[in-house]
């Protein structure tokens, strides 16, 4: 945060007009604006999205040009952002009056368009304490290109805290209070054991009678931020439980070893979709001895009905008229390969009618965006874009050897995506 | 490894009028050497002469490369000089990459700066790669003392670099004689680095220097600021050198170690079209 502070000096400090405090001077002379180019010719993708947040976050303006090389940035050319570019390893171009007259005339006649970036989003990552970070892709991304974030977990969430955010990313989290039905590989594990006691005392604490009712009330809480005006970011097994929790407020979907009592075998038929957010009409898995949580996931990872990956196609649209899925899906590459997670991709069929689908793979969606009351959700199948199979106990992904993973831009553009508009007020 | 002192008939230097690895032309500088009293250093600069009293040099890419001494005697003869320079570039292409440091270094400094100091700083590796590494490092500290006193008097030299638009930097010396300290003497390898980040921050030998001062500096916790800011300053400077990356990495890990930038040289905007 101290760092962000500073940062934020720097910049205006630097910009045209102020004090420099860079000394010197007798380098490359300043041109108006830096162009960021998110095409091939950037040398650090992840990283320039950082810099367009600082400079926000620095109070300095910034334009999004949907579209137009791969959907880069342009940023106000001052000392303090040239500085920044150079420490972050972010490719940047002088870009002079005549010159900008140019592109923006390019961006008016073609399938292009530049948004303002206004406000830097407050990032919130709900994730359990003691989780390290390698171990999910967003948390990944936000240290990777710099951008400042908290964490929350169920306590923070009940609470009310979510007020204090703008986005917030969800980990690949069990909303329905069965762990991930980790109980049929890990078993006496300790951390397996650790993520049990911490759930089973945060629902006392709560008066929750057991982890999957805690997991509702949480999952009811970020419903309530989306319809208020949140942003919410969803990936891997998140997606597809956040929306069988809310479906299933009057219904038992879970496995006997999670609250003692075995589900109800009509499941199926008792949700109530119109609480969830993305799905509707999908099959509950209710066997424990099953790794899955319903029919919504399309690949079914661990179970011996797993279907192969393959490559997730992005839909193009237009920048002019639809800025907002424009934005989700700017990247370098519209064809990516596809990963693996709880949740991989979803069934088409499952998608409710308002969902707007960013990018798919024959009936296989695998992202998706959506509108709930005031705020907006979307959902990012798989679990981590450059390890396709990535298990309990892996390394790290080192995004230093991934600079450019269009897989990982995705990510990133939902961070950018809440600051091309003003902050919802929340109450 | 071939030697002007090891004649071998399979492996000749192509050199006009004469063919110094061959049986003949090797026995005609012996006999001259020994009439003359040498003893087999000057020897070695014997063959060289003859070497350039033969006719310009060229290298066949299918020759085994000089011995280290024999390069050494090359690059001291004023004459046979670019042809030691030739020899030199395939001599530290065969060195394990513990011994090359030194011969690389003294190889960027062969071109464009004094004749005294190629010589005198090819003696110096030479000991350094012998095993006398102190001799080494005491004989390169030698030559920096002189060349320091006597660029008052030679306006084409300027030890600071800040001293206007001198023609000859001493950034080439400087990075040889960090090279030469750091088997002896790391803390003095890092004092010269820190000359060159300093004092000439303009310098083809900066970026490198910069880096490794930077590693040194931030192994103390004390220095570690500092080396952050080197760092910083660096990839500022020199946002696309190839040790740009290594710098942002290093700083990341600083970064996230809890390391704060320091006092260090104020950068200027970068070259955006490097």
């Amino acid at each position: 945060m101290i760092r962000s502070v500073l940062f934020a000096c720097l910049l205006l400090l630097g910009a045209p007009g102020g004090l420099s405090v860079l000394g010197g001077g007798a380098g490359a002379l300043a041109a108006q604006h830096l162009l960021v180019p998110m095409d091939r010719d950037q040398a650090n993708h992840l990283r320039a999205y950082g810099l367009t947040y600082h400079v926000i976050d620095g109070g300095l303006e910034a334009e999004w040009l949907l579209n137009y090389r791969g959907g880069s940035f342009l940023l106000p050319d001052t000392e303090g952002v040239r500085r920044e570019a150079a420490l972050r390893g972010v490719s940047v171009t002088p870009i002079e009056g005549g010159e900008l007259a140019r592109i923006r005339a390019r961006i008016q006649n073609e399938n292009m368009e530049a948004v303002p970036l206004e406000t830097a989003p407050r990032v919130a990552i709900y994730t359990p304490p003691n989780t390290p970070p390698w171990d999910d892709a967003v948390t990944l991304a936000l240290e990777y290109a710099d951008i400042p974030y908290e964490t929350v977990w169920d306590g923070e969430v009940l609470e009310g805290r979510l007020n204090d955010f703008d986005w917030l990313h969800l980990h690949h989290e069990d909303f329905t209070g069965q762990y991930s039905k980790f109980f049929l590989t890990y078993a006496g594990t300790g951390w397996l054991q650790d993520e049990v006691r911490r759930n089973e005392e945060m629902a006392r604490r709560f008066g929750h009678p057991d982890v999957p009712e805690l997991k509702r009330a949480v999952a009811e809480r970020i419903r309530s931020f989306v319809v208020e005006g949140g942003f919410l970011f969803a990936m891997c097994s998140a997606t597809e439980t956040l929306d069988l929790a809310l479906a299933s407020h009057s219904v038992d979907i879970t496995a006997s070893y999670a609250n003692g009592r075995s589900p109800d075998p009509d499941a199926s038929e008792r949700m109530d979709w119109d609480r969830a957010l993305a799905f509707q009409g999908a099959d509950i898995q209710t066997s424990a001895s099953i790794n899955a949580f319903s029919d919504i996931d399309s690949h079914q990872v661990n179970t011996p009905w797993r279907e192969p990956l393959g490559a997730f196609t992005l839909f193009e649209f237009s920048a002019k008229i639809d800025p907002i899925p424009s934005m989700l899906v700017q990247n370098h590459e519209s064809v990516i390969s596809d990963f693996y997670g709880l949740t991989t991709a979803f069934r088409a069929d499952r998608l409710k009618p308002g969902a707007t689908i960013l990018a798919r793979e024959g009936n296989r969606v695998k992202y998706l965006t959506g509108m709930a009351g005031e705020g907006s959700w979307t959902f990012y199948g798989g679990h981590d874009p450059e390890d396709p199979e990535h298990q309990i106990g892996d390394a790290p992904t080192n995004l230093d050897l991934h600079p450019n993973s269009p897989g990982y831009r995705l990510i990133l553009n939902n961070i950018l995506f809440p600051a091309a508009k003003p902050t919802p007020l929340k109450t | 490894m071939r030697s002007f002192c090891t004649p071998t008939a399979s492996a000749p230097v192509s050199v006009a009028g004469s063919v110094p690895g061959s049986v003949p032309g090797f026995l005609s500088v012996l006999v001259l050497g020994l009439l003359l009293g040498l003893g087999p250093g000057p020897l070695v600069s014997g063959l060289a002469a003859q070497d350039v009293r033969d006719g310009g040099a060229t290298v066949r890419a299918d020759e085994e490369p000089f011995l280290p001494a024999d390069v050494v005697a090359l690059l001291e003869n004023e004459d046979t000089r670019d042809r030691g320079v030739l020899e030199l570039a395939r001599l530290a292409g065969t060195l394990p990459p513990d011994l090359a440091t030194p011969w690389i270094q003294l190889l960027a400094l062969s071109r464009g700066v004094p004749g005294e100091w190629v010589g005198a700083s090819a003696r110096a590796v030479l000991k350094s790669h012998d095993g006398a590494e102190a001799e080494a490092l005491a004989e390169i500290r030698g030559l920096l003392v002189r060349v320091e006193a006597a660029a008052d008097s030679d306006p084409g030299v300027d030890p600071s670099g800040t001293g206007g638009e001198p023609s000859i930097s001493i950034a080439p010396l400087l990075a040889l004689a960090a090279a030469l300290a750091d088997p002896v003497d790391s803390e003095a390898g890092g004092e010269l680095r820190d000359r060159i980040v300093r004092d000439w921050p303009d310098a083809r030998e900066f970026p490198e220097a910069a880096l490794r001062l930077a590693r040194h500096l931030l192994a103390d916790p004390e220095r570690a600021p500092r080396g952050l800011s080197i760092l910083e300053e660096l990839v500022v400077r020199r946002p696309s050198h190839p040790v740009a990356p290594e710098a942002r990495r290093l700083r990341q890990e600083a970064l996230a170690r809890g390391v704060t930038p320091g006092d260090a040289p104020e950068p200027n905007l970068p070259d955006l079209h490097e």
